[in-house]
């Protein structure tokens, strides 16, 4: 059941909305909260009933877990410390089980050349979420920056629908308080109408933007033998608009769905295609992993307090376990080095002093994470090498319209066709790539979110997007961070 | 407005529409996906799926006793010629992407309501893939008279696409008659030919056109997936038993593959291979047209990067039915159970030999 989905906004959605208002409106606090985390799990058990069990034991375990650690009597230093290393290595071990099992038989395998049958498990959906999420509780529980939570409410914070299978990433110390806070727990029209607004344009840029890009991203990986340059390009950027309206449209979703519930969700993009630099496009995409990763994993390791040789290091080792919490595979581990390395490069050139123009420094910034992009996509590494072939050393091939004003060109080797046959013959992705530019220009939806007014003008606005949006489902595809 | 006449504006009147196109939709039924509601607005579904035109085609063609299945390489078979071998008058039934499980059912209810002598199968990789989904509209009718579930799934009709094709379908039917059922080539198949026969008039036109469609297209495998299905082997088994028990001849065929599909990297053809000697071992006995000769290398043979010409189709026929192709260059090679191993082998050494030459 996706929030795309028919099920969820004519079923599922409306009846825990109307369930849990109605607990509320009887004073049923603790009723209300269990039907959230109830419908939360029937959420996630909708894929597979047989995932159900595996989130309720870590849920179970890591509530255990930091109880103790953020109790009284675990106060020796020592057996707190075991307790938490203890629990990590758990999680870690049950994410590493079923995301990275085949991914390490198969390169045992290949150095070895014996022919170990691979596991072929079913990852878990939302696993290297909640893993996540649950490790940040576990260590922030040993810092003692955590309160007592009672169950429901850490239940809720794991589970909360809204959230559970894509992110963001949200940290107990934002949702605690909320599901604990008494003024959440009336109906607030405010957040109601800011919801729908945000889910609107959440479900708008998924299904109308982002499902036209995957078909020409998926036609031109799935053809990477014969791309000629503009193909190339074309396949990569439609990948990376893909990408973007995809995740962020989902991410709108949640936090609209989260504010029908009064829940504030932390936003997880800031138009990060208007970065100037990599270190600023980490701080606009994927903002709740960027911030998990450098509280739990950049900073634990030293940070930039020790030097400038550890920090450059510290940097690629994050990107790394970056790369690799998306997938398991050389490409992604690639992509983190990629994206590690090019973190490293700006902190360099920083220490130069030279500040580039900045549609120079966003141009720069853009390519790159489009370029990286590829490997990020690719199913395997000659796939990803195939495109950025194309890209850089694909045949230059214009519109056969343009021959009669260009025909000169073709003493240099320019010829003239269909340009763009390899996705569909048509000149339509690049009209939607320049359409794209144009729409990451504007202010992006959590910003339209800050100026949202109850008017007219948006209610006009959010009944088009929304019902254009429904009534072109029938053709959506899943969300890419699903995989993940 | 306040924010709580903002919410229900929004809900009501995207409720409205949305109903309101679902209901449309339902009423107008313009894929013939239900049946339900018959009227002068909608009595010519205006954008028919192939499976709904051929089971119109075989209830007004009570008298037919040959027929061919397969995908949309089928649907270039001209019937004509196996009523010319066989004097049996005969249909074209193939649909695109065509499922073994979905011509089962066309076959079943053949052999259940009338008299049926030859049964001419074109086999593709797909039909027989695990995971492949078939996209089309099955005829309610036929559901109906095996009394599958009615396609009472409500959600398919919030469709602004479908939406469209219903405004279509009114205006079709309120300003046209209903057109006559063509027995021999679907709408699109027509268009197709007709690209084909004007190209053929000219010697630079028709290099232009294998250039332009066979030649720089590139090559795909129509499934992703790397298995047989065995329910959709198990269907061509109770097909090949029906046959059997009503002494009906069966007739299977693989559809020819240009070289550029064989070949390419992320092949698939080791599968095919698998799947014929599935059908040859457990079915029947089926004519190979994948020698890797001429017949897979020659672009001229084919119309596009995935179909064969009509003449190669004739010739298809002619050697299914009488042994011998109507022109030699299009020899494909009748497969037993005796050559099975040796043929495949000197198939797999023509392609060894095919890519070492290139």
């Amino acid at each position: 059941m996706l929030f795309n989905s028919f099920e969820f906004i004519f079923l599922f959605l409306p009846a825990t909305f109307f369930l849990y208002y109605m607990l509320l409106v009887r004073r049923l606090f603790v009723g209300a909260r269990a039907i959230l985390i109830a419908a939360s799990l029937l959420y996630y058990a909708w894929w597979r009933l047989d995932y159900l069990p595996i989130i309720l034991l870590t849920l179970l375990f890591n509530f255990v877990i930091g109880t103790i650690l953020s109790s009284e009597s675990a106060r020796p230093a020592g057996m707190r410390l075991h307790v938490l290393v203890t629990g990590i290595v758990l999680n870690l071990l049950l994410l590493g089980y079923y995301k990275y099992s085949d991914f390490i038989i198969e390169n045992i395998s290949q150095l070895s050349g014996a022919d170990f049958d691979l596991l072929g498990l079913t990852l878990p959906l939302a696993i290297s979420f909640f893993t996540f999420q649950q490790i940040a509780y576990l260590v922030d529980s040993y810092r003692g920056q955590t309160k007592e939570y009672d169950f429901l409410n850490y239940a809720l914070f794991v589970t909360f629908f809204p959230q559970l299978i894509a992110g963001p990433i949200v940290h107990h110390k934002e949702m605690m308080p909320q599901f604990e806070s008494k003024w959440n727990l009336v109906k607030r029209y405010r957040n109601i109408s800011a919801g729908l607004f945000i889910f609107s344009m959440g479900l708008f840029k998924k299904v109308i933007i982002a499902d036209k890009f995957s078909e020409w991203a998926n036609l031109g990986f799935d053809r990477a033998d014969y791309l000629n340059l503009i193909e190339a390009w074309a396949t990569s950027l439609s990948y990376t608009f893909q990408l973007y309206f995809d995740f962020s449209g989902y991410t709108d979703m949640a936090i609209g769905v989260a504010l029908l519930f009064n829940i504030k969700l932390p936003i997880n993009f800031n138009s990060p295609y208007k970065a100037l630099t990599i270190r600023d496009f980490w701080r606009r995409w994927h903002i709740t992993l960027s911030r998990f990763l450098r509280d739990y994993v950049y900073i634990p390791l030293g940070g930039n307090r020790l030097g400038e040789f550890r920090t450059c290091n510290n940097l690629m080792i994050t990107f790394i376990i970056g790369g690799l919490w998306h997938g398991a595979g050389w490409t992604f581990l690639f992509w983190g080095m990629l994206h590690g390395s090019a973190l490293v490069v700006h902190r360099l050139w920083q220490r130069s002093g030279i500040v580039l123009h900045r549609y120079l420094a966003w141009f720069i910034t853009f390519n790159f994470v489009n370029i990286a992009w590829v490997f990020f996509r690719a199913e395997s590494w000659s796939d990803a090498v195939k495109v950025l072939k194309g890209m850089f050393y694909g045949d230059i091939i214009l519109s056969e319209n343009l021959r009669s004003g260009f025909g000169f060109l073709q003493e240099a080797g320019v010829e003239f066709g269909q340009e763009l046959f390899h996705l569909g013959g048509h000149t339509t992705p690049i009209a939607w790539i320049i359409a794209a530019f144009v729409v990451i220009s504007f202010k992006n939806s959590i910003e339209q979110l800050g100026d949202f007014k109850a008017d007219f003008k948006h209610a006009v606005m959010i009944f088009v997007l929304g019902t254009y949006a429904i009534l072109n489902m029938d053709n959506t595809g899943d969300f890419l961070y699903f995989n993940f | 407005m306040s924010d709580r006449r903002f919410a229900i504006f929004i809900v009501v009147s995207t409720l409205s529409i949305a109903l309101f196109v679902a209901m449309a939709n339902f009423v107008i039924d313009p894929y013939g996906k239900n049946n339900i509601f018959k009227n002068g607005l909608n009595e010519f579904k205006i954008v028919r799926d192939e499976r709904i035109s051929k089971y119109e085609l075989l209830n007004s063609n009570p008298e037919a006793s040959s027929f061919i299945f397969g995908s949309s390489r089928g649907l270039i078979l001209d019937p004509e010629v196996v009523e010319y071998i066989t004097s049996e008058k005969t249909l074209n039934l193939a649909f695109s992407s065509a499922t073994a499980e979905e011509y089962h059912l066309y076959i079943k209810y053949l052999f259940e309501t009338r008299n049926v002598k030859n049964i001419i199968i074109g086999i593709d990789l797909f039909a027989y893939a695990a995971g492949f989904e078939s996209t089309g509209t099955f005829p309610q009718a036929l559901k109906d008279y095996f009394e599958m579930d009615k396609e009472y799934d409500i959600p398919q009709y919030l469709s602004f696409r479908m939406f469209k094709r219903t405004i279509k379908a009114v205006r079709y039917n309120l300003t046209h008659d209903v057109p006559d059922i063509d027995d021999r080539y679907t709408d699109k198949g027509k268009i197709i030919l007709s690209d084909y026969v004007d190209a053929l008039k000219d010697k630079d036109d028709f290099e232009y056109y294998i250039s332009k469609h066979v030649v720089s297209r590139p090559a795909r495998w129509a499934t992703r997936y790397d298995g047989l299905d065995i329910d959709r082997l198990a269907a061509l088994s109770r097909i090949k038993q029906l046959c059997v028990q009503n002494e009906a001849n069966l007739y299977i065929f693989t559809s020819p593959l240009f070289i550029k599909q064989i070949t390419m990297k992320q092949n698939k053809f080791n599968l095919q291979e698998d799947l014929l000697r599935y059908i040859v071992r457990n079915v029947a006995p089926v004519l190979d047209m994948n020698t890797i000769q001429q017949t897979n290398t020659e672009p001229a043979f084919y119309i596009d990067e995935f179909h064969y010409s009509y003449e190669f189709a004739n010739s298809i026929i002619t050697q299914l039915l009488t042994g011998e192709p109507s022109d030699d260059k299009y020899w494909g090679e009748l497969v037993t159970k005796e050559n099975l191993d040796n043929y495949i082998t000197q198939v797999d050494d023509r392609i060894k030999k095919f890519n070492a030459s290139r």
